[in-house]
């Protein structure tokens, strides 16, 4: 997978962003006291800190990683974890936990070398990679099903500290994965949580991924899902944004086999501050693949949220059919809201679509809830669940969809809307 | 009879013109009146007003309900308090299901009147009961609000909606438009079954066809922003074979 | 003029490229290379006032400092901005032509070539023609009747020498020297373009156009167009181009100006034909346009709609600046890319003031081993309450070496403001292929149809005199497509 596909941007902009040493200097201490190699270091340099003349970072926090100085954080405290795994309702012996970055319990350790190409052309990944040379494992065999809960938790001894989990989760040929990620983290504490999940489904595999990311509200999140999709095997990914300071969330998904398929569905839910900021990029590299992307935002006080979506079809990936839908919903005049829903279409035999909306919460429906006597903020409470229900009504499972429709129900009554 | 809505003097501005100029009018508990009048009269803005739409804000005169001021309470408040409006086109809500839809406006409706809320099986005793007093199919229920809904569901979930909250005053937006002859008598017995001498009913049509079924008492003609004339069910009759033409002069 | 007839349209466009030839006639050049002398000789050429001269050695200054922008998806040599005439005129003596019958015949034989006799009569009897033939304008028609109305239509060389003042107050008020790379050196070289100024209340009485033809090897075509719409105004403008057939290739680097004041109304529409190189990619015209319209009075509206089935790479994005409250913009665009062209073309609608709309339709057309990019913005300020956008951009691919892009941005900063944007790929069916040829097309008839179909939302906001002239470029620019 070359550069130039994904849009040569990198390859534009690599020289501004390695002139200034300075910002890299920090960096380079943590590569060396990883004992990283020098090739990822290069790598690491050649693709440059994000930086907002960068398309894929254009919205990103891009600040953050140039301007504050981040320090890999030590061991967590078992009390610490112990405690924000009772809040999760987490039962540490049936879950897989990372605490800072580190699998707990020794629990299918692995080497952390990037299996998705998608990965390669990455900067923070990259970074992810050279940071934590162990990667949790988890291995699916032919014919299997495993249910799942991997929890990431990321909880320094104090600010400025960051965590670097790796996830490699390998479906093979006809097996099923149902595999929940939680990522979450202290309350108050400025903290950098630089998640990867790599995934490779098999021939036939099927991997129905939900993933939660709730981080403490001082916390800096850059998280990624990369899955790369073999012939006829099929994705289903839903993911919620609740909390953090300042969220990013990618999905790339490269289609290396025919006839795949992808449901990646989304919803995030920003107040206060908080700025996210959710990509995908989808990559038909096959023919016949298809892929479903369903993305929905609730901005409410001085929230900013992007989505940013890429449907990429390389020459011959005939008969690829891609849709995309993005709609945001901006609950106050301060909150704002961006869209880029992006399609490179190099087939012809195609079937691509997007449409992204971005708009207010629709008087009438409002006057129509009152007018039946729901009180205002019960009815726009009810208006955001159902906005933000599209998304989770992907999620199979009957009492995890609940949970969440819940948690988006308390997220609108801590905004004081609804009973 | 005890009056139950009485508007004096009703003036409202829409969109910077002025759409009611000086509406009065007296409703009785257990009376059935209807508002007829050509198009741009007024009915909708009419209606909008008693229900406290945003940007339908009388600058004038008053209206009061029961006794109580209804202008000073919000559109839900208005709702517990009894008002229904049926609404001439009913807003599409995805997401949402036309259960859950009914579940929440009843229980908001009944908490605001200090009853407790209904169970669920109780609730789902009621609806089922009341869906099939209007012939419709329990599995439209569980579809979203009138997403996808011919013009007839549509007038039918209304009605199904006025049977579950029990209002005191329905405001009925030409809730006849879009009709066939069947949906209009099994809407019309939706109507009719609500009669009784504690409710009113204000109809709000352009023609006299529903009042075949739901006979009015008394009938206003709604020209210019004002009532021009008021009859008995009689009045509409004479409207259907005279036309609207007499009164769009006499108001200017 | 009524619709034509495919069968008829073909066979009137059978073969290649047909403005490609060149005119015999003897030229001023200015000498090769951009620096602060060339600038002072194409002011004193004419006869510029010094403020004029200083903004544009001010723009040379700033583009010095400044790069070529690499963000659009469109690849090409690096140009040596040093190998080109940045004037080029036809010779001729001290003082312009006073009328249109002491014009070169030259000139007006090759205007009447490409299908535009600077006649007023015949063809184009409704429509008043200023010709810009390399640097400068060679001919302006209907002069008299237009100023009778009160407007003034002329090059904007006159325009600097006659309404000095509007100039001045207009002249990059929209589009700044040093917008960027393109706009700046524009403002630093432009030779020649077209002025307009429609007074209060008038309704200008026809349609106006400006003619543009690179003749000379060599040379690069910059010029400035100013359109001044004062309240209750209203006015039709419409460009077309073309240029020789050559295997360099030549750089048209433009700045359009519009300013509509309140209640007043600009429709500016483009056929673009410039040479796309040939079937190996060899050739064409670049052509980097800046253009810009500002929405300033309440109730305003700037439409541009444009057809670009020419040049090897166009990279332009015609943008409205939604100022005033309830003004309306709108971008209505047809572009095709064949054998080896690049297009990354789109708009950019702001929206500042209350009640603002705008409205996007992009259809892009991609057959060969084209490369046709839509890139879009819309931008809600926080004071544009109620606004609304739709933005529908359909691709249309035939065979399977093109590519087709849509790259739109939304930035929403107001709640009450509402953005809409859909967009679609897809080829030719197999299906509405068959069914047109069964019924006696062949396949490029066929192909025809169903791309002046596809296109049909767009060519309807093109003046009729242009809309068929339009429909049969189409066809010809999609020649050996299929088959």
């Amino acid at each position: 997978m070359s550069a130039k596909r994904r849009n040569g941007f990198q390859m534009k902009t690599m020289a501004a962003s390695t002139t200034n040493d300075d910002k890299l200097a920090h960096y380079r201490a943590a590569f060396e006291h990883a004992q990283a190699s020098e090739t990822l270091w290069r790598r690491f340099v050649e693709l440059g800190l994000p930086a907002r003349a960068q398309e894929a970072w254009h919205y990103a926090d891009v600040g953050a990683f140039s301007r504050e100085s981040w320090a890999m954080a030590a061991p967590a405290d078992g009390a610490a974890v112990r405690s924000l795994l009772s809040e999760l309702a987490l039962d540490p012996a049936t879950s897989l936990v990372l605490a800072n970055g580190r699998v707990l319990d020794d629990k299918g350790v692995g080497s952390a070398a990037a299996g998705a190409a998608a990965l390669h052309a990455h900067s923070l990944a990259t970074l992810n990679e050279a940071l934590t040379p162990r990667a949790a494992v988890i291995t699916i065999a032919a014919g299997e099903t495993k249910t799942l809960t991997v929890a990431s938790l990321t909880l320094p001894a104090g600010d400025g500290e960051m965590a670097h989990p790796r996830i490699a989760i390998k479906v093979a040929a006809g097996a099923r994965a149902d595999l929940r990620f939680i990522f979450a983290g202290s309350a108050g504490k400025r903290y950098w949580s630089n998640p990867v999940v790599d995934i490779t489904l098999g021939e036939g595999a099927e991997a129905r991924l939900v993933s939660m990311a709730r981080e403490g509200e001082q916390a800096l999140h850059t998280g990624v899902i990369a899955a790369t999709v073999e012939r006829r095997a099929r994705l289903i990914l839903t993911e919620l944004i609740l909390g953090g300071r300042s969220i990013r969330r990618e999905t790339l998904v490269d289609f290396i086999g025919e006839d795949g398929a992808a449901d990646l569905a989304g919803a995030y839910l920003g107040g206060g501050e908080t700025r996210i900021d959710v990509r995908s990029e989808v990559s038909h590299l096959s023919p016949r693949c298809r892929s479903r992307q369903l993305y929905r935002g609730v901005l409410d006080d001085k929230a900013f949220a992007a989505f940013q979506g890429r449907v990429y079809v390389a020459p011959h990936a005939q008969g690829s059919d891609a849709a995309q839908s993005t709609r945001s919903l901006l609950l106050q005049r301060t909150a704002e809201a961006a869209a880029k829903p992006e399609l490179e279409i190099h087939a012809d035999d195609v079937k691509c679509s997007h449409g992204a909306t971005v708009g207010e919460l629709d008087p009438d429906m409002l006057f129509y809830l009152e007018a039946r006597g729901v009180p205002p903020a019960e009815a726009r409470s009810m208006l955001v669940k159902a906005f933000i229900g599209e998304v989770l009504e992907t999620i199979a499972d009957e009492s995890l969809r609940e949970r969440n429709i819940d948690r988006v129900g308390r997220w609108m009554t801590g905004r004081g809307e609804g009973a | 009879m005890t009056v139950m809505l009485e508007i004096k003097n009703l003036h409202t501005t829409v969109g910077g013109r002025e759409i009611l100029n000086g509406v009065n009018l007296t409703i009785r508990a257990g009376e059935v009146h209807a508002i007829m009048g050509p198009n741009g009269s007024g009915k909708s803005t009419l209606s909008y007003v008693l229900a406290g739409r945003d940007g339908y804000t009388p600058t004038q005169g008053s209206v009061t309900f029961q006794g109580r001021d209804l202008l000073a309470l919000d559109p839900a408040e208005r709702a517990a308090a009894g008002i229904f409006l049926g609404f001439q086109y009913p807003v599409e809500i995805p997401g949402i299901s036309t259960m859950n839809f009914l579940r929440t406006a009843l229980n908001a409706v009944r908490k605001a009147r200090g009853e407790a809320e209904l169970s669920a099986a109780d609730f789902l005793k009621l609806v089922r009961e009341k869906a099939k007093t209007l012939d419709m199919d329990p599995e439209m229920l569980k579809r979203s609000v009138n997403v996808g809904f011919s013009g007839g569901e549509k007038k039918r979930n209304e009605m199904l909606q006025m049977a579950m909250l029990q209002p005191r005053l329905a405001i009925l937006d030409e809730t006849d438009s879009g009709l066939d002859i069947d949906a209009l008598k099994v809407v019309s017995h939706g109507i009719n079954a609500l009669r009784g001498p504690e409710r009113s009913l204000l109809m709000i049509t352009h023609y006299q066809r529903l009042l075949d079924y739901v006979v009015p008492d008394v009938v206003h003609v709604l020209a210019k922003g004002r009532i021009v004339k008021t009859g008995g069910k009689e009045l509409a009759l004479e409207l259907e074979r005279e036309g609207y033409a007499p009164y769009v002069g006499e108001a200017a | 003029m009524t619709a034509a007839n495919p069968h008829e349209t073909l066979e009137q466009i059978a073969g290649d490229y047909k403005y490609g030839f060149v005119t015999d006639i003897e030229s001023e050049l200015a000498p090769k290379g951009l620096n602060e002398d060339i600038i002072r000789f194409i002011s004193d050429k004419k006869g510029e006032p010094a403020w004029l001269l200083d903004w544009r050695l001010k723009a040379y200054r700033h583009w010095l400092k400044m790069t070529e922008p690499t963000w659009a998806k469109v690849s090409y040599p690096d140009i040596d901005f040093q190998d080109i005439h940045y004037y080029a005129a036809p010779k001729r003596g001290k003082d312009g032509p006073k009328s249109l019958d002491e014009v070169d015949p030259e000139l007006l034989a090759t205007y009447e070539k490409l299908g535009i006799p600077l006649k007023e009569r015949g063809i184009l009897a409704g429509v008043a023609v200023d010709a810009v033939f390399d640097s400068v304008s060679v001919a302006t028609t209907f002069k008299d009747k237009l100023k009778e109305a009160g407007v003034i239509f002329s090059s904007i060389s006159e325009a600097v020498k006659e309404h000095p003042e509007l100039v001045k107050k207009y002249l990059g008020s929209v589009v700044p020297y040093s917008d960027n790379f393109y706009a700046t050196l524009n403002s630093a070289v432009f030779t020649d373009g077209t002025f307009v100024y429609v007074p209060k209340g008038v309704r200008c009485p026809m349609e106006l156009s400006t003619y543009f033809r690179i003749n000379e090897a060599k040379t690069g075509q910059f010029e400035r167009t100013l359109i001044i719409a004062e309240e209750g105004s209203y006015v039709s403008y419409l460009e077309g181009c073309t240029a020789p057939m050559r295997d360099e290739n030549q750089l048209h680097a433009a700045v359009v100006e519009l300013v509509a004041l309140d209640d007043a109304e600009i429709k500016y529409s483009t056929v673009q034909n410039w040479y796309p190189g040939d079937k190996q990619g060899r050739g064409g015209i670049y052509n980097f346009v800046t253009k810009r319209g500002a929405c300033r009075g309440k109730r305003s509206k700037i439409s541009w709609t444009q057809v670009e089935t020419g040049s090897a790479i166009t990279w332009k994005y015609p943008s409205c600046i939604l100022q005033g409250d309830n003004s309306v913009g709108e971008f209505y665009s047809v572009a095709v890319t064949n054998n080896f062209q690049q297009a990354d073309t789109g708009t950019k609608m702001i929206h500042i003031g209350r009640n603002t709309r705008s409205t996007i339709v992009s259809k892009g057309i991609s057959a060969g081993r084209g490369q046709n990019t839509y890139r879009g913005l819309v931008r809600m300020l926080s004071g544009a309450e109620g606004a609304r956008n739709h933005t529908q951009c359909d691709s249309l691919l035939i065979g399977d070496a093109c590519g087709a892009h849509t790259v739109p941005y939304i930035e929403v900063k107001n709640p009450t403001a509402q953005v809409e944007h859909e967009a679609t790929t897809s080829k030719i069916s197999d299906d509405q292929l068959f069914y047109c040829r069964q019924r006696g097309l062949s396949a490029e008839e066929a192909v025809a149809l169903i791309v002046n179909g596809f296109c049909k939302d767009v060519m309807l906001h093109l003046p009729m005199e242009f809309a068929v002239e339009a429909q049969k470029l189409l066809g010809v620019s999609l020649e050996g497509s299929v088959g």
